[in-house]
């Protein structure tokens, strides 16, 4: 063969590769995990090389023969044999750190960061024929790889477990040829053994994930236009073309300033969805396009595109190219359409909830205004740092206020075809009242034609009652649905925090009786203290078990049907008669004041369970007063919601507990039997019903405590 | 028994473990089992203690507002990128695994036994000795009696102290990174040409 001529006459036609093994098995096979991926790594190494055109040919590849082939051929700037030597052979160096631009004309931002690029070829096929020209040189460099070689070294050298064998060189051979064109330039990939078959779903899969390289906002970068050739229909030689939807239900797109520091928001008001500008956050400006599907635009998109594009959520691009977190090609879209949490919000307004499968957006940063919003190194997310957190919680709140806008329109569409049905009553009425003015009037003939009209108008105006009445009841039946709905979602938040307390006590019961097992007896002081402290602590902490049980069992037993709850006639059932003696025991004097009747139509044991933990919270607060006792609950309705103050004269809550009192587990109380699930639960309930509770300033001097819950009329 | 100089940094909002038996047993090997209840706390203590040697063990899922995820972040960003931090939690290890992306050392269960945290402990304390970090370290309690300061060091055409050069360790900065190599391959320099032997 003509290289190996070549290679024997001048001993510089070899190249030798240095590597070791781990790190060769690291960047190919590990980092590079699918050949869909490999293939898109390619593509990003084009376009880093000021490529505007890449060509990927697929020849033979399904039955793989020794034909089989993929090519991928760009016009980029090429690659000199220095370039070869230096950069493309030498494994885990990327020249793309030193300068983070391409060249003149196009200063793209470089997006093969992690300069894995060229051992996706090893994913593909375990030979290659690199071919690359620079612009007006005379020669085409041409280097031949061979991948299963290095393979067969890494098994020998694994066997031998030889320390200086780390290193190697591996021996590559290389020749020139005369270019035809002294003005062409570019690399040509030449892939061959090809390790698997590409199935027409391959191609496919690689087209749609292709198309999703270039972000379809950043409008103002060169072209860069990739074209797919196989050997099947409707792919035998395309253009890989980012789609641009025009079907979505509502389309948003949100931009910044820079100059004013601020970043567009989203905000809903009464039925407009409003963009206002708010100052720029921690992440830095960001673009975001968001199209909202519903369901009639969900139809005609699986119409037009017919399973080859996905409603499939929110992307990120950085400098108009995909981040590697979405270039990772998932068999399952499951698996990364929602890599931004967008799904994993819990239970909160469940009905209204826009999912990733609603939505597609892409967000766009770059890599100078975001600089912190950095590609974790499995490819598979973003690395968690404040500011990337922070970028997760902007998306959401977005989708929030999309999501308030959504749920306005629905209630608005409702509420127009409930007066539409009604209209349509009145309209019938008086079409019944005209005929019978007509047959007054009307010949013979006429007449009896009209009675049959004005029968068949009253048995329409029966359907139409009986149509508002359905409407009314599936209404009250939707509104049922979702409270029950509300209340087991509220129940996975509970699962979870009662886990890690039981978990908690468990760790606290095995340390002791681990202690006790091993160190018992022993005559040191020390010891002997602490014996005492652990047996004291197995039996608190299995009280604590017991009642996370009982509340537990509580829960489950718990009635969750909705009843119209007199909120004033319970409290005053709870104050004068359950706990009345109690307090008249411990000598506490109590107040409730309401200044109106409030009816709540909602789950009884909630209202309960708050009361009695506020209830049982004031008793341990007052009950060691020296003085006066006091306890007091008050109730205020203003215009839009409920207002509870629920007060004691106890020694009230330093300030650094105020925020700590709500968490779970958390008790000052712990001597009275104090879990820390009571405020807790007041918390949870009050947040279920879409209300909030907090410690203000005390209304009892000079110590006390007095909190307040808000609950707002539903619309 | 002797006890180790190694601080054992605590950051765990529960009350509770301030006393608890496994605290008592890593107590009974370290002298100073510092326990706090918040971040700024820890910080703080970790902080005025820089020029000892630090293990963390950390609680997951602090009081709200405060992850162990964030305390670590900002360890790693602000203060150290060397001192071993260990996750001591309730929530399952596999939830935990998945969220950590800062460097750590172990993540431990709290339903694990003493034994089983006190070992990790040990194993992370063996490993900080071997540092540079740890051998300076080491050199400057050592040499407590004599001023330390004015031992220079010039690294990056810049002049340093001691405890300058600890700090840029500590985070990993080009320059404490350079010191460090500067520092290996001086050793094996001196060792090779058998001008410095090395004394057991």
């Amino acid at each position: 063969m003509a290289e190996d001529n070549n290679s024997e006459a001048n001993k510089d036609n070899v190249l030798y590769w240095k590597f070791d093994v781990s790190t060769f098995r690291l960047l190919g096979r590990e980092l590079i995990t699918d050949r869909i991926t490999a293939l898109f790594e390619l593509v990003k190494n084009c376009y880093d090389a000021n490529s505007t055109k890449v060509i990927i040919e697929f020849i033979d590849v399904n039955p793989i023969s020794k034909n089989s082939k993929i090519i991928i051929w760009d016009n980029g700037y090429g690659m000199s044999l220095d370039d070869i030597k230096n950069k493309w052979m030498i494994i885990g160096t990327s020249n793309k750190r030193s300068s983070r631009i391409s060249p003149a004309p196009f200063y793209r931002k470089l997006v093969g960061k992690k300069g894995v690029g060229r051992f996706a070829v090893d994913k593909l096929g375990s030979k290659l024929l690199l071919r690359a020209k620079q612009e007006g040189q005379e020669e085409v460099i041409c280097l031949e790889l061979n991948w299963k070689e290095y393979e067969d070294l890494s098994n020998k050298m694994d066997l031998n477990q030889t320390s200086e064998a780390l290193f190697t060189n591996m021996r590559n051979v290389f020749w020139m040829e005369t270019a035809k064109r002294k003005e062409s330039h570019g690399v040509k990939l030449e892939v061959s053994e090809i390790r698997d078959f590409w199935s027409k779903q391959d191609i496919e899969r690689s087209y749609i994930q292709l198309s999703k390289l270039v972000s379809p906002i950043e409008l103002n970068i060169p072209s860069f236009e990739i074209i797919i050739k196989s050997q099947y229909d409707n792919f035998r030689n395309i253009k890989v073309k980012n789609t641009s939807f025009s079907n979505a239900s509502e389309e948003i797109k949100l931009s910044f300033n820079k100059s004013e520091n601020t970043q567009e928001v989203l905000k809903h008001s009464k039925g407009i969805l409003e963009i206002r500008n708010m100052p720029l956050r921690n992440f830095g400006p960001i673009k975001l396009r968001l199209l909202y599907f519903d369901l009639q635009a969900k139809r005609l998109f699986s119409k037009e595109y017919q399973g080859t594009e996905r409603i499939d959520g929110i992307k990120i691009y950085r400098d108009g190219i995909i981040t590697t977190p979405f270039a990772e090609y998932a068999g399952t879209v499951d698996e990364q359409r929602d890599i931004l949490g967008i799904d994993k919000r819990r239970w909160s307004g469940f009905f209204d909830k826009v999912s990733s499968r609603d939505i597609i957006g892409y967000l766009d940063i770059t890599d100078f205004d975001n600089p912190e919003i950095i590609d974790s190194t499995n490819r598979q997310d973003f690395v968690d740092n404040i500011q990337y957190q922070d970028l997760k919680r902007f998306i959401v709140e977005q989708l929030i206020e999309l999501e308030e806008y959504l749920a306005f329109k629905k209630k608005e569409v409702t509420n127009n075809t409930k007066s539409g049905l009604k209209n349509v009553k009145g309209d019938i009425k008086d079409f019944s009242n005209l005929v019978r003015e007509i047959k007054k009037t009307a010949p013979a003939p006429f007449k009896e034609r009209l009675t049959i009209l004005e029968k068949t108008a009253k048995l329409v105006q029966i359907q139409v009652s009986k149509g508002i009445k359905a409407f009314d009841e599936l209404e009250k039946e939707k509104v049922r649905q979702e409270n029950l709905f509300m209340s087991i979602m509220s129940l996975q938040d509970y699962a979870f925090e009662i886990a890690h307390v039981i978990n908690t006590s468990l760790s606290l019961i095995l340390g002791a009786a681990e202690f006790i097992k091993n160190y018992y007896p022993n005559s040191d002081k020390n010891f002997e203290d602490q014996f005492k402290i652990e047996a004291n602590r197995i039996f608190s902490e299995m009280t604590k078990l017991n009642q996370a049980v009982v509340f537990l069992l509580s829960y489950a037993q718990s009635n969750i049907s909705f009843v119209k709850i007199d909120i004033k006639k319970m409290t005053e059932n709870l104050f004068n008669d359950i706990y009345v003696e109690q307090f008249e025991k411990k000598g506490i004097s109590t107040e409730v004041n309401f200044d109106k009747n409030l009816i709540i139509n909602h789950n009884e044991q909630f209202f309960r369970d708050i009361f009695q933990n506020l209830i049982t919270n004031s008793i341990k607060a007052v009950e060691d007063n020296e003085g006066l006792k006091l306890i007091k609950c008050s109730g205020r309705v203003e215009s839009d919601k409920f207002i509870l103050l629920f007060s004691d004269n106890g020694p009230g809550i330093s300030e650094e507990d105020k925020e700590r009192v709500f968490n779970i587990y958390f008790t000052r109380t712990e001597e009275k039997g104090g879990a820390g699930i009571g405020l807790y639960i007041v918390k949870k309930r009050i947040e279920a019903m879409k209300g909030s509770v907090q410690v203000i300033e005390n209304e009892f001097k000079p110590t006390g405590t007095t909190i307040q819950l808000v609950l707002p009329f539903a619309d | 028994m002797n006890k180790s100089q190694t601080n054992i940094i605590v950051i765990e909002d529960d009350e509770r473990f301030r006393g608890s038996a496994v605290l008592f047993l890593i107590g009974m090997h370290y002298e100073t089992v510092k326990f706090c209840l918040t971040m700024a706390e820890g910080i703080a203590f970790l902080t005025s203690h820089l020029d000892e040697k630090n293990i963390i063990i950390l609680d997951y899922q602090l009081s709200q507002g405060e992850m162990g995820n964030e305390v670590l972040h900002v360890i790693r960003k602000d203060i150290s990128k060397l001192v071993p931090v260990i996750f001591w939690t309730a929530n399952t290890i596999q939830e935990i695994a998945e969220i950590i992306s800062d460097k750590t050392y172990a993540v431990v269960s709290k339903t694990e036994s003493s034994e089983t945290l006190l070992s990790i402990i040990k194993q992370a304390e063996n490993e900080l000795n071997h540092t540079i970090e740890g051998a300076l370290e080491e050199w400057l309690v050592l040499e407590k009696g004599i001023s330390v300061d004015p031992y220079l060091i010039k690294v990056s055409k810049q002049e340093l102290t001691i405890k300058e050069i600890l700090n840029e360790l500590r985070l990993q900065t080009p320059t404490g990174q350079k010191f460090e190599k500067n520092l290996l391959m001086l050793t094996i320099d001196l060792l090779l040409r058998r001008k410095e032997k090395l004394n057991d």
